[in-house]
């Protein structure tokens, strides 16, 4: 059966899945060393302690790199394609945080093999809400 | 609701896709008129679209449809038909 028919059968809307990854240093640093960001609240600590921060903190856009491995590897998946993202960032997360991401399959558009994902990404060290998220894919 | 009612709401969503506050909906309107009618915010439109009338579109209701006039008359037959439900 067609990957897409098959999808929308099997899920409905106000599905939720989640999954949780650690943002470690090796991440961190090829991160850094990829983009070159190297601002001071994500490389100096004197500095992001100054600015009431505990550690430096890691880019807003690292984090959306972990929706991707979210979106493309765990649901929906590999057919699935990133149409559009949306992120609001609501607290730090520092290196060797771990991080919840929750989804929740919000709107299902089969007559154009669209789905909306609402995230919530909880900093579970650090035991607070992190962002929020919304994300359109196209699923092929 | 009246179809005049769904060409009101529908105009909105145009608005909104396709960040044109002054846009108005004429049921000769197509595609080619809008500038930023891509095929992605075509879907943005679809996706909007749903989501405000509260409706699922089949893919071959929306394939082929010539201009916004049969777009609001397939929306108005699905509300139509949900009322009488």
């Amino acid at each position: 059966m067609d990957f897409k028919i098959e999808f929308f059968n099997k899920y409905a809307e106000g599905y939720k899945v989640n999954k949780s990854y650690t943002i470690d240093k090796d991440s961190y640093s090829k991160f850094l060393d990829l983009f070159k960001d190297t601002s001071s609240i994500h490389t100096n600590i004197e500095y992001a302690k100054e600015k009431g921060f505990k550690d430096i903190i890691i880019h807003g856009s690292m984090l959306t790199g972990y929706l991707s491995n979210f979106t493309g590897t765990f649901f929906p998946g590999d057919r699935s394609f990133t149409q559009s993202v949306e992120v609001q960032f609501k607290a730090p997360i520092y290196v060797n945080d771990v991080i919840k991401i929750e989804c929740e399959l919000t709107q299902m558009v089969e007559s154009v093999g669209v789905l909306i994902l609402d995230f919530l990404i909880y900093n579970e060290t650090q035991n607070y809400l992190s962002a929020v998220a919304k994300i359109q894919t196209g699923i092929l | 609701m009246t179809r005049e009612e769904v060409q009101i709401q529908l105009t909105e969503i145009f608005r909104k896709v396709f960040k044109k506050p002054d846009l108005v909906l004429s049921d000769e309107l197509t595609a080619k008129d809008v500038k930023g009618w891509d095929s992605l915010n075509h879907i943005n439109l679809i996706v909007a679209t749903e989501k405000s009338f509260k409706i699922k579109f089949t893919t071959k209701e929306i394939q082929g449809l010539p201009n916004v006039g049969k777009l609001i008359d397939v929306i108005h037959a699905k509300i139509t038909s949900i009322a009488q439900k």
